[in-house]
């Protein structure tokens, strides 16, 4: 084989810049820690971190909206509880009313502090976090339990219940329809109400017979709400840990496509590097070599 | 014999190895001129004369009269030259794709929290975000921010593909351009080569520069070449004659319907087929790449601002308004629907009409993940990510075939200079031989000289 100085510094040539170019890449990989810097590094990785990406975007922000909307959750339900108990301190009041030896005057006592209860009732009917009603359906600018002239309460939101729609199509309800919780299978508010007109009008038997058995309904009525309401909340919790996990792991398989094995990539570097010394050292050595300087 | 014989028997040696230092010199000079072919003087015996001192019965014998320079021949290999014009094409075509590619992924800017992607996951998180709290005017505004951002970025990305075709043609008018002195230069070269051969001589460097001209219009189109008895080269693209003797065709540019550029023979209007090269590449760059991109941003756009627009045309906004777009197409642009940008509160989140109701910022935000029968069942992000990888696909390819052939061509390239190349060494080994021979000669000639002396002395 012909072997002419324009091979050799072509070969040469070539192989520098091989090794010159592999080594801008290590140092672009080293520099910035990661592995995929265009689109062609990897076309399928590069299609997988997109992926990635919008996918912890989306778990982050799931996982925050349940974070957002958690407190009215809480709140709603500690409403309910109050609810419960202030219907309890009601029950118990009915059945005093019951008692045929109490007087006129001692049931007139009980009639004021239901009436009492009554307003504090739909106090927390109304509960409120920040601008938003809580049981008032999506209405949730509008005060739901409002007391009329003839002192009845009338419900001013809607049948509509809110919910949070996660990412995966899951929906978290966030507000409950007050109407169904308060006056769906009995107007809790309208019991009452009837129960101070009995007691004013000192009619224990109604009471006893009529008014305490409706009452006992609008409590079970309560109390499954609040199971329901209950268990959301503890699901709002677990789905955040949930998605936690899922954003960790999802981190993970991102940090697996996009971010360069440090370790190897050094390895890589020092191997290049020590090839290109190689390479220039033969080069320097072979190139300058020729028949001219050994002519006399 | 006479002394006369050996004196200019000794004197042709003495101007033939004369000549082949000159070669000798020649190709030294020329060692590091990439398209020199390596020439040989070729030394031949002189033709022989009868001599009757060498008579052999009724025949006389013959002498030798010495050695001349049969011919300058140059070293080249036909075969070798065609495949290299051939890669030429080849590497040229790959590398001005890879060229553009390259500032295509420059453009996209993915994998990063700067690109497309991201603005985009934002834009529908923040549709999500508002479907928790619609009531929430800030959280209002950032939809309209963000939505803003995302068409910025459409326009602006269109923008730049736009920009990037009209470089591209330029380009090609520049090549074509510069095609067309390269073919009236071969021809230029083929009108003197024959002249020079019907002289009788051998115009060595004009065949060598014809050959490297050639391979400079390899690398912008296809051709073949072929040569003619009498030493010109008959050039064609794709059965066009391109060069024929003397004579060469004019290309033009002609933009077809679709602002693709073509080359089109001047002469005929014939469309040259490009085959492979600077030419054929910008072209498939613009008319395949840069294009397919556009169309499929374009769709992308299209279908994201009717499947908005869809569910926001049914929602209410805080004031009650409806039936009102998300985006609207202004002078064939999509923008944000400057009532909204006017007025928040009447971007349609509730689905019922109630504040709290945040379904249709919901389906939205969804729509991020959910097939479109306007991209083909394919998502909004999914059709992006589409589009990043069919870039990446292509210029991955292009990057690997690239390599391919600059192996190919690095290995062609020194099996030429293996044929034609310059080898120092050879060159001074030879200019030894000459150098001796040229002595020798001197010597005879001194030999000669010295007899004819003694002759005359003696006398």
């Amino acid at each position: 084989m012909r072997l002419t100085p324009m091979m050799l510094a072509r070969q040469a040539v070539h192989f520098i810049s091989r090794n010159a170019e592999a080594i801008n890449r290590s140092l672009e990989r080293l520099g910035t820690g990661q592995r995929l810097h265009r689109p062609s590094d990897d076309p399928p990785g590069v299609g997988l971190a997109l992926r990635l990406q919008s996918d912890i975007a989306a778990t982050e922000g799931d996982r925050q909206r349940i974070e957002q909307v958690l407190p009215y959750l809480q709140a709603a339900d500690t409403a309910i509880q109050q609810a419960l108990s202030l219907l309890q301190r009601a029950r118990e009041l009915f059945l005093q009313a019951s008692n045929d030896t109490l007087t006129a005057e001692q049931r007139q006592a009980i009639a004021n502090e239901l009436s009492e209860l009554r307003k504090e009732l739909v106090q927390v009917a109304n509960v409120q976090v920040g601008d938003r009603f809580l049981l008032a359906g999506s209405a949730i600018l509008t005060k739901p339990f409002v007391v009329d002239n003839n002192g009845d309460v009338v419900y001013h939101g809607d049948s509509d219940q809110l919910s949070l729609v996660l990412s995966n199509g899951e929906r978290l309800p966030v507000t409950l329809d007050g109407r169904r919780v308060f006056q769906s299978a009995e107007d809790v508010f309208a019991v009452l109400k009837d129960a101070i007109a009995a007691l004013q009008a000192n009619d224990a038997a109604r009471v006893r017979d009529t008014l305490l058995p409706r009452l006992d309904r609008a409590i079970d009525n309560i109390l499954g709400a609040a199971a329901v309401y209950g268990a959301q909340t503890n699901r709002g919790e677990r789905t955040i840990n949930t998605l936690s996990a899922q954003e960790v792991s999802l981190r993970v398989a991102l940090s697996s496509v996009l971010d360069a094995d440090i370790t190897e990539e050094v390895a890589t570097y020092q191997l290049r590097q020590t090839t290109l010394q190689a390479t220039l050292l033969a080069v320097s050595r072979i190139l300058p070599l020729s028949l001219v300087d050994f002519m006399a | 014999m006479s002394l006369s014989v050996a004196l200019q028997v000794a004197l042709q040696s003495l101007l033939a190895h004369q000549t082949a230092l000159a070669v000798a010199s020649q190709n030294i000079a020329n060692a590091q001129n990439p398209d020199y072919s390596r020439q040989v003087a070729r030394l031949k015996a002189a033709l022989p004369i009868p001599d009757p001192s060498l008579r052999d019965g009724m025949n006389w014998g013959q002498l030798g009269t010495g050695v001349t320079i049969a011919e300058i021949s140059r070293q080249t290999d036909t075969l070798l030259l065609t495949a290299l014009r051939l890669t030429d094409s080849r590497i040229a075509h790959h590398r001005t794709l890879l060229e553009g590619l390259g500032r295509l992924e420059a453009l996209l800017s993915e994998p990063s929290d700067r690109g497309m992607n991201t603005l985009l996951t934002e834009f529908f998180e923040a549709w999500r975000n508002l479907s928790v709290s619609p009531e929430n005017m800030g959280n209002r505004a950032i939809v309209i921010e963000r939505a803003k951002l995302v068409l910025q970025r459409f326009q602006g990305l269109r923008g730049q593909l736009k920009h990037e075709k009209l470089l591209v043609h330029l380009r090609f008018e520049t090549e074509t351009e510069q095609l067309n002195r390269q073919l009236e230069y071969v021809a230029r070269l083929n009108e003197q080569i024959v002249a020079a051969k019907t002289a009788g001589l051998q115009p060595n460097d004009l065949m060598d520069e014809r050959d490297a001209v050639l391979r400079q219009i390899a690398e912008r189109l296809s051709i073949q070449v072929f040569e003619q008895p009498n030493g010109a080269v008959l050039v064609t693209a794709g059965g066009h004659e391109l060069i024929s003797a003397a004579r060469h065709r004019t290309v033009k540019v002609v933009f077809d319907a679709d602002g693709i550029p073509n080359a089109v023979l001047e002469d005929t209007g014939d469309t040259l087929p490009l085959g492979e090269g600077m030419l054929a590449a910008l072209r498939e760059f613009s008319q395949q790449i840069v294009q397919t991109l556009q169309d499929r941003l374009q769709s992308l756009l299209n279908a994201l601002a009717e499947a908005i627009n869809a569910f926001h045309l049914r929602g209410y906004g805080l004031d009650g308004t409806t039936g009102e777009p998300f985006l609207v197409r202004v002078n064939g642009e999509w923008q944000v629907n400057p009532l909204l940008l006017a007025d928040p509160r009447k971007l349609a989140v509730s689905a019922t009409g109630s504040a709290g109701n945040g379904d249709i910022a919901a389906a939205i935000g969804s729509l991020a993940e959910t097939p479109l029968s306007a991209l083909g069942g394919r998502t909004i992000l999914g059709a992006y990510r589409e589009l990043v990888g069919f870039v990446a696909a292509r210029t991955n390819g292009v990057q690997n075939a690239y390599e391919a052939f600059s192996e190919v061509h690095r290995f062609l390239q020194n099996r030429r200079d293996m044929v034609s190349g310059v080898s120092l060494d050879e060159e001074m080994v030879d200019l030894m031989r000459f150098q001796q021979a040229y002595i020798a000669a001197a010597r005879v000639i001194q030999a000669v000289d010295n007899l004819v002396s003694q002759l005359l002395n003696r006398l």
